[in-house]
């Protein structure tokens, strides 16, 4: 019952009925052959518990509101717990041959609601309107993240065709290595006339196994690009919510995922003291409860900060840092936020986002699973606010392991940040 | 911002604070971003995969959307070295070479240059302005030396780049160009290694300058390249070039010539220049058309210490050449000039390695000519020895013989077997002659004659007759060449020698076959090496060949050896057929060719000189009367008694005086004591004087004493010298009645002449022809 009320709640949002059936298409007919074609998007989700069906029943709900123009792009954002192979055959059966990019996470938001762990999945279909979508994705991408990145950047945009304007979603493995390499390849590739936007695909933090996709093929150790050609600009909105404390530092060592010596000292040493807690206080099983709530910020030249979350702490005074390690070198600072200053970006996010374009037709937005920690209970409030301020606009998006948002430079590669684009 | 722990702080102290707060922050982002960049510097890595690293850490560290390092002086190209930010479209694509663009220009003032609104400033470079850039620095990338690049970064947003910006990325810069130049020496070395590897395995001169043109864009950053020597008059010649047509040989000739007058150049400094247009003007040097070079780099070639030429690069921009690159440039020079020494002392040992084998084989040739010839010469030399006395005694035989045909009183039974005691007397002399003809030592008389006559002569002789009668299967061809030239020579020498070639022919054609006679003119152009050396000239060939059984090819180089015969000893005669072919044509001064495969025949030519004298009609029948003393008193001299006796027999027949003596010592004093009218005088007379030193003394007496010379050899050197001193004619023994009287009758009439001088073998005695009779 509650899976049929939520498919119905879908349907609502962009409702079409049977009656009006004819006089909507003839509507979109004009609309198709008048000088701007109009994306219309649509959204679904289920949580069945079985993968076809569920994947079916998503992406049934999102194509009724296309009111049967075919779909040139779906999304699908879903729990790891199903059978994905399966899933996605459900999904295109329905949605048939439309370029089929998505990929696990650790939560899913569709239309003002948040799909938590395990719950089920989600699916965005598009039609493409002005749009000209490119996709490609890369396997085994551990070890070579660089030529990865430019592969799939090339292969995508061969796809798609030149447009005047493009923008480039990108979902990758969280485990697969250091992404901002990924990052630097497609930018290769790009260039700065092109934003970058996307996530790290995720297990409900678990960390032991992620999955993109690509049309039919679920990809492990893999990355998938969704080359967005367009007639108009794109922008990517990207915010996080902390601020910084403490002073300024220098990471000094570094080693793999590990940053050794902040300020010449051990990492964990400095960090603590930063919060104002004497060396030591922080145990390993609190430490994460903390840091979440006091990430790190690589200071950039404009003043803002890069968040990295440092997940743990070793005995020997290390920090073992999520996604890219500060190298050495860096200046960092202690940043601090809460479950308030985290949300009340939402409204700015999507507002930035949706006052780029005013005839968008989706949300695209990217969070972190970390945010998603820092929520606890009023998790679903980033789904409702976002929803809310973007209003009639179907919002959907993902919790990530990472998020990829390039706008200045090559860096791209975020921890704990919200991300988004409209289209 | 909330401190640590989330306490307050009154508000002024809250502006203090976060005033500090960003100072630190602005401290440590200098420090950050020198920190990072030293630390990417510091690491080892391939070139490409460092400077990456430090583009990308550009990129983060100052915001900027393009980071991209050109490297003229290096590279040689104003297309990125490495980028952050440019598409991939682009990365080929050249950044404004213009001396005017702001890449020229930052280096050339070697201080950056800012720009915002770069959209709209069309010095700005077009792929900039093309991806939206706002704001850009260019810095000068300084090596140790002088500006190599620049370092360009760009915003795509309005967000100026700081004064403290710009001096941060000049200190980068420095530390990047240092970079550069260490990792590019390296690079440049290790090609420099593998370069000179490559010329030093060289060994042929033109392909040494083809790689070397090859090879030297990459050592030098270059476009192109060109490799001027002097030739062998001093003059600049253009040998190999790349990446630039011939049309241009004219240029680097004239700057050739420039710089090897330039001491600077031969002091063995490089010539370089950024713009060579410029430069030529000051080198006096005139190019037409667009010069497609517009940077130069030349290096002098050392040969034997002294420039000998030169090795230019050249580039189409006017990206100009470090010093670095010259240093290298240098060293490859060095290579190559090496690399020419070996070539030259290659070529010379293979010179004289080819000259030794040449020599080596020209020695084992005359060395087989000699050892034939020597075997030839012993062979002759025993023969020679054994005809002196076999003549002596045939003398008797044949002339006896003669006189006993003119007695009346024979009955024809009687004068039938003198006749064929004659004639079997004659033969026996014949072999003889051939074994002196073998000898080389039988003079022939040498007349102007037609080959084709002599062939047709024997093939109507009875000899042929009795060849074809034996040998009734084999079918005789001729093939006469009807202007056939005249040859200088002796008919019988021919005769013999065709005829035994016939023979030899017949022979090895036992089932039958076809025997081929021909003759043609032959002018050689060049010598013809064979069984014999062929020396070029004019010759009257004759070939003789069959379809016989053929000569194995092991027996060839043996055939003209005396008695060397594979023929059954009987058939064949005394075996000297082949030999005498061989003598003859030698003492004819000719050559002899020899072809033959076994199974399918032989092939036999004779080259005989061409004589462009013309032919004296036959001298015909001599009457008695011609020859007949008038009592004249006539003295032989011969250690032989039976040759005395006979020459006295006969002469005495011819109604002369006559007296003789046995040696020379003898005649000299008989004619102190008696004058005689004529001496005839044999040559050799053992012991004691011989025939030239009689006469020599003789002379001494009696200057202006008529003689003539008798012998049983060939005319050799002693019988010249006594003919130059006054002789009048030499007789071959065996001689007959009427050559005898002939030769005594014609000295006798001439007139007597008064030596000019009396010392032996003085030639103004000769009327210039010496007259014998054979």
């Amino acid at each position: 019952m509650e899976t049929i009320s939520r498919l119905k709640l879908a349907a609502k949002a962009r409702s079409c009925k049977v009656g009006d059936r004819d006089r909507e298409r003839a509507g979109m007919k004009k609309e198709v052959d008048g000088s701007c074609r109009k994306v219309r998007a649509g959204t679904g989700m289920s949580t069945a518990p079985e993968a076809a069906r569920a994947g079916r029943e998503a992406a049934r709900a999102a194509l009724a509101v296309l009111c049967e123009e075919p779909p040139a792009l779906v999304m699908v954002f879903t729990t790891p717990r199903y059978n994905l192979a399966e899933l996605l055959a459900g999904i295109r059966s329905v949605t048939g041959s439309a370029i089929l990019i998505g990929a696990t996470g650790s939560g899913q938001i569709v239309m003002g609601s948040l799909m938590g762990f395990g719950e089920g999945v989600g699916v965005l279909a598009l039609t493409a309107g002005e749009y000209r979508f490119g996709i490609a994705s890369a396997a085994n991408i551990c070890g070579d993240l660089d030529r990865a990145g430019q592969e799939i950047a090339r292969a995508s945009l061969a796809a798609a065709g030149p447009t005047p304007y493009a923008a480039v979603m990108l979902l990758a493995d969280c485990l697969a290595g250091d992404l901002q390499e990924l990052v630097k390849g497609i930018y290769r590739i790009t260039g700065p006339k092109v934003p970058l936007v996307g996530g790290a695909a995720g297990d409900e933090l678990k960390f032991l196994k992620t999955f993109v996709f690509h049309n039919d093929t679920v990809i492990e150790n893999g990355a998938v690009a969704l080359w967005i050609g367009s007639g108009k600009p794109l922008r990517v909105i990207t915010r996080h919510g902390f601020e910084p404390i403490g002073i300024p530092m220098l990471v000094t060592r570094v080693e793999g995922t590990e940053i050794i010596e902040i300020g010449g000292r051990p990492a964990a040493l400095a960090y603590e003291e930063q919060l104002g807690l004497t060396p030591g206080e922080l145990s390993s099983e609190r430490f994460w409860d903390t840091s979440i709530l006091h990430p790190l910020g690589i200071l950039q030249h404009d003043g803002a900060s890069v968040i990295r979350v440092a997940r743990a702490k070793t005995g020997d005074g290390r920090l073992k840092i999520n996604g890219c390690v500060p190298p050495a070198g860096s200046g960092v600072q202690v940043m601090s936020g809460n479950a308030d200053t985290l949300l009340d970006i939402l409204e700015e996010v999507a507002g930035a986002a949706l006052g780029v374009d005013s005839d968008a037709a989706a949300l695209l937005v990217f969070s972190c699973a970390a945010r998603k920690v820092i929520f606890g209970d009023r998790a679903s409030e980033e789904a409702r606010r976002l929803q809310a301020a973007a209003g009639q606009i179907p919002v959907f998006g993902l919790y990530c392991c990472g998020e990829f948002a390039r706008s200045v430079g090559v860096s791209g590669a975020h921890n704990a940040t919200l991300t988004a684009l409209a289209l | 911002m909330s401190g640590p722990g989330g306490d307050q702080n009154s508000k002024s102290d809250g502006n203090e604070h976060v005033a500090l707060i960003k100072a630190a922050q602005t401290a440590v982002r200098d420090t950050t971003r020198l920190t990072r960049l030293f630390a990417v510097l510091s690491e080892p890595a391939p070139l490409e995969l460092m400077l990456d690293r430090v583009l990308s850490t550009l990129s983060e560290l100052f915001s900027a959307d393009i980071v991209a390092l050109i490297d003229p002086a290096g590279s040689g190209m104003f297309s990125p070295l490495a980028a952050i930010g440019l598409p991939e479209y682009m990365l080929h694509l050249p950044m404004s070479g213009a001396e005017s663009g702001c890449v020229c220009r930052a280096m050339a003032t070697r201080l950056p240059i800012v720009k915002e609104n770069v959209d709209r400033d069309p010095a700005v470079e077009p792929q900039l302005r093309e991806l939206g850039v706002q704001t850009a620095v260019w810095t000068p990338v300084i090596g140790s030396h002088a500006a190599r690049g620049v370092l360009i970064l760009a915003r795509c947003l309005p967000v100026p780049f700081a004064g403290t910006d710009v001096d941060l990325l000049s200190a980068m810069a420095y530390r990047i160009g240092l970079a550069l130049e260490q990792s590019q020496r390296s690079l440049q070395l290790e090609r420099i290694v593998k370069a000179g590897r490559k010329v030093s395995s060289t060994l042929n001169q033109e392909a040494l300058f083809a790689e070397t043109v090859d090879m030297l864009p990459t050592i030098f950053g270059a476009d192109g390249a060109v490799f001027v020597l002097k030739d062998s008059e001093g003059a600049a010649q253009c040998v190999a070039r790349k990446n630039i047509g011939p049309e241009w040989d004219f240029l680097w000739t004239q700057l050739a010539e420039r710089l090897f007058a330039d001491t600077n150049f031969a002091g063995f400094d490089p010539y370089a220049a950024s713009n060579f247009g410029d430069d030529a003007h000051s080198l006096a040097i005139k190019p037409s058309g667009a010069l497609p070079v517009r940077a130069l780099l030349a290096v002098p070639v050392l040969l034997d210490g002294r420039v000998q030429g030169l090795l230019a690069g050249f580039r189409a921009s006017v990206a100009p050449f470090g010093p670095d690159t010259c240093h290298m440039a240098m060293l490859f020079a060095a290579q190559v000039s090496a690399a020419m020494e070996n070539v030259s002392l290659y070529r010379s040992l293979q010179e004289e390695l080819a000259e030794r084998l040449r020599t080596e084989d020209e020695r084992r040739k005359l060395e087989d000519r000699l050892q034939r010839a020597e075997k030839m010469e012993a062979l002759g030399t025993l023969a020679g020895g054994v005809a002196h006395d076999l003549n002596n005694v045939l003398g008797v035989i044949v002339g006896f013989s003669e006189l006993l045909l003119y007695e009346e009183y024979l009955l024809d039974d009687t004068k039938s077997t003198v006749s064929e005691i004659l004639t079997a007397g004659q033969r026996a002399a014949a072999i003889v002659r051939d074994l002196l003809t073998l000898a080389r030592r039988g003079i022939q008389d040498r007349k102007v004659l037609n080959v084709n006559d002599i062939l047709l002569k024997c093939l109507n002789s009875s000899e042929f007759e009795s060849v074809v009668s034996d040998h009734p299967h084999v079918l005789v061809k001729t093939d006469l060449e009807t202007q056939l030239l005249n040859i200088s020579a002796s008919s019988i020498h021919l005769e013999k020698s065709f005829l035994n070639l016939v023979l030899n022919a017949a022979e090895a054609m036992a089932g039958g076959g076809v025997l081929t006679i021909r003759t043609r003119n032959q002018y050689l152009d060049k010598p013809v090496s064979g069984y014999d050396a062929v020396k070029e000239g004019d010759y009257v060939v004759l070939m003789v060949s069959d379809t016989g059984e053929g000569i194995p090819a092991g027996d060839l180089k043996h055939i003209f050896e005396p008695f060397y015969t594979r023929k059954v000893m009987g058939r064949s005669g005394t075996g000297l057929g082949l030999a005498v072919v061989w003598g003859t044509v030698k003492d004819h001064g000719g050559y002899i060719t020899v072809q033959s495969e076994e199974g399918k025949g032989a092939a036999f030519a004779l080259y005989f000189p061409v004589t462009r004298a013309e032919k004296m009609s036959e001298q015909g029948f001599v009457s008695a009367a011609a020859y007949t003393g008038k009592g004249e008193t006539i003295l032989v001299v011969d250690d032989v008694k039976e040759q005395r006796d006979l020459a006295t027999a006969l002469l005495t027949k011819l109604k002369y005086n006559v007296s003789s003596v046995a040696t020379g010592e003898e005649a000299v004093d008989h004619v102190k004591q008696i004058q005689a009218d004529l001496l005839v005088l044999d040559m050799i007379m053992d012991p004691g004087m011989d025939g030239l030193d009689t006469y020599l003394k003789v002379l001494e007496i009696r200057p202006g004493q008529k003689a003539i010379i008798v012998s049983g050899f060939a005319e050799t050197e002693r019988v010249a010298r006594a003919l130059d001193s006054g002789a009048g004619a030499y007789v071959r023994k065996p001689y007959s009645l009427d050559k005898l009287g002939l030769a005594v009758r014609k000295e006798l009439d001439k007139p007597v002449r008064v030596a000019e001088s009396k010392a032996a073998g003085a030639k103004n005695w000769s009327t210039g022809k010496r007259d014998h009779i054979v």
